[in-house]
């Protein structure tokens, strides 16, 4: 999808909004955190172990090739504080074991940018389990359930622009809605004095009372908003009413959350969004529509294969998340000038930050260090997942590899730099920036 | 191999925590030492602090204690499915075209729980779709036809005075109490605001989309009043809510209100009468179904597939209604205990389901059928319990063994260490399973440090295959089914052949009862700021066999915690 179905605002009369916030020089930066389950088989992603080939035709990261100048992948890094294995997936974004004392990085970066995160998830967790310890990623106060459906989602990013699921409101319904806010979000208040005292249930009406008042103010992310109407969605479109959980739609639900995403991005109406791709140990088959077409549960046994096809195997499914967020994402960000920024030579890729990460590095090793994994006799230095893709408004140092010993917090908060936002605190901690990474 | 002039050896050193066994939870020596799994490391998902705001553990689920300990006031939000049958029972007049909540799952406890007060918050998402169910309702109330119908008042009267009748009524049953005068103003006055900009029946819609979203709508107060010396004790109120939704998933009906508004409800023994009429209903065996399925995870066998079995996906769904079925049978009709549910030797099939199993004999709807002799007894040979605990391609003595390690021992899985490699892929007709995992885990002193608490366990179940059901051999391999407990987790070191005798073993075990009576009462009180030991006197009835499961629940209602509080601090 290029900028023609976009539905770009000429003249942009809210980029002005933008610009009056920027500091000279600055440039409207969107952050997109891609997760993908279970680590990869590092002999097909780094044949070479010397980070040569990492967009070879053979690699896993084969999609990214045209845009190879514009990724990095960050080699080297390991699971901050003994995070590791399933377990894992509670440290990816907060950088602490159980998700530490704070928040994960989305939070706290679009807390510093003054915007809301927007957390999406494809088949983010079992319909049978339900959202459970293996699906929590993303911590804002609490452990936060993605948005299952890519309708719901366009609703609430692009429902501004017009069109959707929404029914229009009623003349009146905005104020009146706001009313009916204010008294909740009075009780809430005065509730919230009641239970002076109980540290739980202060920060659970704490939570709840931001809620409220995000609501309230109609959101707090829309600065860039630079769409006159809602962009074309034909993936979420194509999705009607289907099973958002059901394993089999899987394919379907990730390009119409990429899609969803990608409008955000471009039309400003996100500006920190996380997606969530299953969880942890996710039995999904991957001979879903639109899939790589093995009739085997991703989780197990395909990630956790050691023999030669089996890990071949893991390859392609891997690949597949990478097709996916080139062809229904990267592609339109890079295609789209940004029409929120001053400088027409910008794409919307250009001033974006696409973070790639997962829990574990080698998902039959089931390790989530960076260590060498043995393959056919042969030692391979495997590292988490740690890719960043985009120009980040020309604050990442860029090449296509960088090698480093360092921990997933410390990337964090370099992302958190990245995007303009300094001196993290993650678990407490203001954990050092991984200066090879920035500009 | 060089990183930045550094070796990958060296990486590893700077990054990775590894210790093997030590690092684990698990003791690393023989099997003669010490067990200590109990005392290190928390159970994943648990931080180590029961919750309750005092820093201390109470020592988990399983834990007992002279007396029964009362935990902290809460604020309980409502579940997806209490809100959901809130709606419902609020407003009977639209039950019939409401289309059902727009919240999505609740998020679900270290313990497996989706009630429990510590995770059920609401971010950013499920107040948006509050509001969504709010306004959807609130659209039904103000159809022209049903305002009339719910609020005859409003056909000739559109001032102050109806909005506040309306306000009275449906604020009652929202909040679980009458409106305090300054509340009720605020409503009235939201009423008349927006009415005066717009109608009545509009100023009525957003009283509406305002009283649903109320904080004292979407959670139910377990906050109490100071007692004065020190505690808190639960108003009639609050009694009256937790009676309701702890036992039935519902508000309090018109008969609950009045018995609150008389203060019948401080006699334990009254709040017990209403608990036991409560789970004769059919929302409290509702309110019981999802007990169970939290608790055992039976329901993860939805998602599971095995590409070998091609009538399994046909049978999924029948699984898990056999497996609810002949829970209710045992708890409800037979009014069983812990050692019921284990060694019961009847289950409930379908026709399809008799043929998938092998029983033969059953035509098409479910009854309650004898199981064939020596093929599995109770809870554990159900399966849904033994497909969703068992890899795609092959069963898993690990995730078996687990299973009762964690659910019914209540014992915390030890963090799993880096660098464990998964186990290696089945060898039909050449390997056992079990071979496999005596080789990969128990051969292994690092992984044996761990593995030893629960494989062992799980090879008792070697005769059921990964699909649920039983095999005689293992593509004609013999079965060794053989199997042990070491001490620890249990007073002394058990030993069994077979499921049947694992049951046996288990129901033989008052650390199984101990654990069951536990969670049910973690459930029941929506996990009780994470205090364990609440409801002594009942566990110790239900361990005597004084009376069974439902009872036990039954009797939770005559709990100190039920009625009475601590703040975290004393």
């Amino acid at each position: 999808m290029g900028a023609m179905g976009l539905g770009l605002a000429a003249p942009v009369a809210s980029k002005v909004a933008w610009m009056a916030q920027a500091a000279p020089g600055d440039r409207p930066v969107r952050l997109m955190i891609f997760y993908v389950p279970h680590g990869w088989p590092i002999e097909h992603v780094d044949p070479g172990g010397n980070g040569d080939n990492l967009f070879g035709e053979a690699s896993v990261l084969s999609p990214l090739a045209p845009y190879a100048g514009a990724t990095t992948v960050v080699r080297g890094i390991g699971m901050n504080d003994g995070a590791s294995n399933h377990g894992a997936i509670r440290a990816t974004l907060t950088g602490f074991s159980e998700g530490g004392s704070g928040d994960s990085i989305d939070r706290v970066i679009a807390d510093g940018l003054g915007v809301q995160a927007h957390v999406l998830g494809a088949v983010p967790y079992s319909a049978g389990s339900g959202f459970n310890v293996d699906s929590f990623l993303v911590k804002h106060g609490t452990w936060v359930r993605p948005t299952e459906s890519p309708v719901e989602a366009a609703d609430t990013l692009l429902g501004s622009l017009g069109g959707g699921s929404q029914e229009p409101d009623e003349v009146g319904d905005a104020e009146f809605r706001r009313l009916a806010m204010e008294l909740t979000e009075r009780e809430l208040e005065d509730l919230h004095t009641k239970v002076k005292g109980l540290t739980n249930e202060e920060n659970k009406l704490s939570l709840h009372l931001e809620a409220v008042r995000s609501i309230k103010a109609g959101g707090s992310g829309p600065n860039l908003v630079s769409c006159d109407e809602r962009p074309v969605l034909p993936a979420v479109d194509a999705l009607g009413g289907a099973d958002v959980l059901d394993p089999a739609n899987f394919g379907r639900v990730l390009d119409a959350h990429l899609e969803v995403a990608a409008a955000s991005l471009v039309c400003g109406t996100a500006q920190v969004l996380t997606l969530q791709n299953m969880w942890v140990n996710a039995d999904v088959p991957f001979n879903f529509a639109g899939g790589p077409g093995i009739a085997k549960g991703h989780h197990d046994p395909i990630s956790h294969s050691w023999d030669a096809a089996g890990r071949t195997e893991f390859a392609t499914c891997q690949r597949w998340f990478y097709e996916r967020l080139v062809d229904k994402l990267i592609t339109t960000l890079a295609e789209t000038p940004d029409p929120s920024d001053a400088d027409a030579g910008h794409s919307v890729l250009d001033n974006t930050l696409i973070y790639v990460c997962s829990e574990v590095s080698d998902g039959a090793n089931h390790n989530s260090d960076a260590s060498e994994v043995w393959i056919d006799g042969q030692g391979y230095g495997n590292y988490l997942p740690a890719l960043l893709i985009g120009g980040a408004g020309g604050t990442l140092a860029g090449g296509e590899q960088i090698t480093v010993q360092r921990t997933n917090v410390e990337l964090l908060a370099t992302i958190a730099a990245a995007m303009g936002v300094d001196s993290v605190q993650l678990g407490g901690q203001t954990p050092d920036l991984i200066q090879e990474v920035l500009a | 191999m060089k990183i930045n002039g550094a070796s990958w050896t060296t990486a590893v050193a700077a990054i990775s925590i590894v210790a093997l066994g030590l690092t684990t939870g698990c003791y690393g020596g023989t099997d003669s030492e010490a067990w200590d799994g109990e005392s290190d490391g928390p159970a994943e998902g648990d931080d180590g602090d029961d919750g309750d705001g005092d820093g201390d553990d109470d020592g988990g689920a399983q834990a007992r204690c002279e007396e029964s300990k009362v935990g902290p006031p809460l604020l309980r939000r409502l579940t997806q499915a209490e809100l959901d049958n809130t709606v419902r029972a609020v407003f009977p007049e639209i039950a019939g075209t409401f289309e059902g909540v727009s919240v999505g799952a609740d998020t679900v406890s270290h313990h497996g729980f989706g009630n429990d007060a510590e995770v059920l918050w609401v971010a950013e998402q499920t107040a948006r779709e509050l509001l969504e169910t709010a306004e959807d309702v609130a659209d039904l109330v103000v159809e022209p036809t049903m305002l009339g119908q719910m609020l005859p008042c409003s056909t000739s009267d559109t001032t102050s005075t109806c909005a506040g009748e309306f306000v009275d009524t449906y604020g009652e049953r929202l909040f679980h109490r009458p409106l305090t005068a300054d509340e009720r103003e605020s409503y009235v006055s939201l009423h008349d605001e927006v009415a005066t900009q717009s109608d009545f029946a509009t100023g009525i819609r957003w009283t509406v989309v305002a009283l649903m979203q109320s904080p004292h709508a979407v959670y139910r107060s377990e906050l109490g009043v100071d007692d004065g010396e020190g505690g808190r004790t639960l108003t009639d109120w609050e009694l009256a809510a937790a009676l309701s939704y702890d036992f039935s998933g519902n508000p309090p009906d018109d008969a609950l209100m009045a018995m609150a508004a008389a203060g019948d409800l401080g006699d334990p023994q009254t709040r017990v009468g209403v608990a036991r009429e409560l789970l004769a209903t059919a929302s409290g065996q509702e309110t019981l179904d999802a007990f169970f399925a939290d608790w055992l995870d039976y329901e993860g066998v939805a998602t599971k597939t095995r590409n070998d079995v091609p009538d399994f996906e046909m049978v999924r769904a029948a699984m898990i209604e056999e497996t609810r079925r002949t829970i209710a049978s045992i708890v409800v009709d037979d009014k069983g205990g812990v050692a019921d549910l284990l060694l019961s030797d009847t289950t409930a099939v379908n026709g399809a389901l008799a043929a998938y199993y092998g029983f033969g004999g059953v035509g098409g709807d479910f009854e309650i059928v004898q199981r064939p002799e020596n093929w599995g007894v109770g809870l554990l040979g159900q399966g849904s319990l033994l497909a969703a605990n068992a890899h795609v391609d092959a069963s898993s003595p690990t995730q078996r063994g687990l299973l009762v390690y964690e659910r019914l021992l209540c014992l915390p899985r030890p963090p799993i260490p880096e660098d464990i490699p998964a186990i290696e892929p089945p060898s039909p007709g050449t390997t056992t399973t079990r071979e496999r995992y005596e080789e990969q885990h128990m051969a292994n002193d690092g992984c044996r440090a761990c593995h030893r608490l629960f494989d062992p366990i799980g090879f008792a179940f070697e005769h059921f295959d990964e699909a649920g059901r039983f095999r005689a051999d293992e593509s004609g391999l013999a079965i060794d089914a053989r199997g042990e407990i070491p001490k620890g987790p249990v007073a002394e070191e058990v030993a069994f052949n077979g499921l049947t005798e694992l049951s046996e073993t288990l129901a033989a075990q008052p650390e199984v009862t101990d654990c069951v009576s536990g969670l049910t009462a973690t459930y029941v009180f929506g996990g009780a700021g994470g205090t364990s030991c609440l409801a002594e006197e009942a566990r110790t009835s239900l361990a005597d066999d004084e009376y069974g499961l439902l009872e036990y629940v039954a009797q939770l209602a005559a709990a100190p915690h039920f009625a009475t509080r601590r703040m975290p601090s004393e």
